[in-house]
């Protein structure tokens, strides 16, 4: 039964080199069943956020890897992580995306299961054997579920690192996140953009921390501001690295990286109240800062708002980049489901959080000025896979640098280096190599 | 004030060809300047304020919407520009006690990305709001409810 166990008869290691890795990672089938096993299937994957499910009975469907989920809260407050599957004939027992439900019924037979996954109701249960116990059948529970300050992580094998041991430094970049709101949490219950695009999990996981595609990637809102200045016809200069240049890959261990904006931004004194729009009136601004010092005093919430949140892969699903969190579900190898959530502030003026949904909808909605060409040009790679005559695919920027630890003791490069992927990939042969 | 159904007809043709034909410029001249172009997403009745949405645009981010197309040359996923065409009908229109016409319409667009081999089919109903000015009408409202806005689609940079 345990599959992850089951040798493989790939070569990771001569896929994975330490600058370039085999296009067939991203477009062999057999790769990406075996992944299910090795990665989706055995290690921590995000799946939600608590604030989804705030009430008893709330509940919202997902998927690990290939397996239909249901995320619900229990009568005891608890979040669990069920498979949303009848355990009698395997149907599919929740058909909506989200919603409240005291029960699940089976529409096949009828069975009935409560939010905890308890088996409650059967049609015609006398007709079963005398020995047949109920509590037996209850929906399959992912056997590990934790929470880190709000964010659902689930595990489908039995043992293996706790959650803290696989988050590791990675869990500080959650809290500068989490620290930013006024009550210290945040709410991702505002609307979620639901996307599928074209090309492997992986690609979407690299591109997450690589800050050398934005140039030209997003050439069209850099070139922007400009174009209106611009003569018709005729081109503003290409934009230099300018300070971007300073931001900082950092390898976070257990295939984690980000990229760290704070070099960036202590140059460029911006804080992150600095950044929002003028139309967010004062007077809410004021209450959010006030709002903050109650929580960690004066100094304290400078550092916070001059830090500003962090951009950070949890591999192998999770991105948390800026005031959103953002999860992939693979569904082939050249498929994924991507979901980006705005991420609100609970207990923050109005006009604060309605100021982050419009940013978002600028940005990063399927029709966002960022997020639409992302997904095209991950298109356009996938298919340039196809011409396998030539087989690797390069991750050798700033490979000859020195990799040097920072202040937090975590290794990293600047320069718009690619260290990033190289670290995921790192922990990829050790997931898809070991036994 | 009675309307002229003709004209009004004539408006929403016309505001779903500029689209069509990628005409973005002239199609921008038909929104007034408080106008408010509204894509909403997870359902058709969410509060925007509270509630994300796919395209939330009003004027000046629509112009925006429409520089970024045609102006930087850099709009990958409009690089080269979608084939599109659309059907609208179901036309139901409504003289407002604000002054402003209301319709409601269907419409199916296929858009056809000149690099891919399957096309993308956007199906909605679509509110417009229009002020009546002069010989024609300014769009103040475009609500364009997609059948499909809570479900996983591809990237929207077309003008649904």
């Amino acid at each position: 039964m345990d599959m992850a166990t089951r040798s493989s008869l790939i070569d990771y290691a001569a896929l994975v080199r330490p600058d370039r890795v085999h296009g067939s990672l991203y477009t062999d089938p057999a790769i990406f069943e075996e992944e299910l096993n090795r990665i989706w299937y055995r290690e921590w994957v995000f799946v939600g956020h608590e604030s989804e499910v705030p009430n008893i009975g709330d509940y919202r469907t997902g998927q690990i890897g290939l397996q239909p989920i249901i995320i619900t809260r229990g009568h005891d407050m608890q979040v669990r992580v069920l498979l949303n599957r009848c355990t009698h004939r395997g149907n599919t027992i929740c058909q909506a995306r989200r919603g409240n439900a005291p029960t699940f019924t089976c529409s096949y037979h009828g069975w009935t299961y409560s939010c905890e996954g308890d088996l409650k109701g059967m049609l015609f249960r006398e007709d079963f054997p005398p020995d047949f116990k109920r509590e037996e059948h209850g929906l399959f529970r992912v056997p590990r579920v934790e929470l880190y300050r709000g964010f659902v992580f689930a595990s489908m094998s039995k043992t293996g690192k706790s959650l803290k041991e696989h988050l590791g430094p990675s869990a500080a970049n959650i809290d500068r996140f989490c620290d930013l709101s006024p009550t210290g949490e945040i709410t991702m219950n505002h609307g979620v953009y639901q996307m599928r695009i074209e090309c492997n999990w992986k690609m979407w996981m690299e591109n997450s921390v690589d800050s050398y595609h934005v140039y030209q990637t997003h050439g069209s809102n850099m070139y922007l501001a400009n174009m209106f200045e611009a003569k018709e016809g005729q081109k503003p200069p290409p934009p230099g690295k300018g300070y971007f240049g300073l931001i900082h890959a950092r390898d976070l261990g257990n295939g984690h990286s980000d990229l760290d904006m704070r070099p960036q931004r202590r140059v460029t004194g911006m804080t992150y109240t600095g950044e929002w729009s003028k139309e967010i009136p004062e007077s809410a601004q004021r209450e959010y800062l006030a709002g903050l010092e109650r929580l960690h005093g004066k100094e304290k919430t400078q550092q916070i708002l001059t830090e500003g949140p962090a951009h950070t892969v949890i591999f192998p699903n999770l991105f948390n980049m800026l005031q959103e969190i953002r999860w992939c579900v693979p569904v082939s190898v050249n498929e994924t489901y991507i979901y980006y959530a705005p991420c609100l502030f609970k207990g923050a003026p109005d006009e604060i959080n309605t100021a982050r949904l419009r940013r978002d909808e600028g940005g990063y909605g399927p029709a966002g000025f960022q997020l639409a060409d992302d997904i095209e040009v991950w298109a356009r790679n996938y298919q340039g896979l196809a011409a396998r005559a030539q087989e690797w695919i390069l991750m050798n920027r700033g490979i000859h640098l020195p990799v040097e630890p920072d202040e937090d003791d975590i290794p990293y490069q600047g320069d718009l280096s690619e260290l990033t992927m190289r670290s995921q990939w790192r922990h990829y042969l050790d997931l898809m190599s070991s036994p | 004030m009675p309307f002229d159904r003709y004209a009004v007809e004539q408006f929403l043709y016309r505001e779903a060809r500029l689209a069509d034909e990628q005409r973005l410029d002239e199609w921008l001249t038909l929104w007034d300047e408080d106008a408010l172009y509204w894509v909403p997403c997870n359902q058709d009745d969410v509060d925007p304020e509270r509630q994300l949405s796919i395209i939330y645009d009003d004027h000046s981010r629509l112009k925006l919407r429409v520089a970024r197309i045609t102006k930087t040359g850099m709009a990958w996923t409009q690089e080269p520009r979608s084939r599109l065409r659309r059907l609208v009908s179901n036309i139901e229109i409504y003289d407002n006690a604000d002054g402003l016409i209301q319709t409601f319409s269907n419409f199916h667009l296929t858009e056809l990305r000149v690099n891919r081999r399957d096309p993308v089919e956007w199906i909605g109903r679509t509110e417009h709001r229009l002020r009546p000015g002069g010989s024609d009408f300014k769009l103040v409202l475009k609500k364009v409810m997609l059948i499909n806005n809570d479900h996983e689609m591809t990237q929207l940079s077309c003008m649904v």
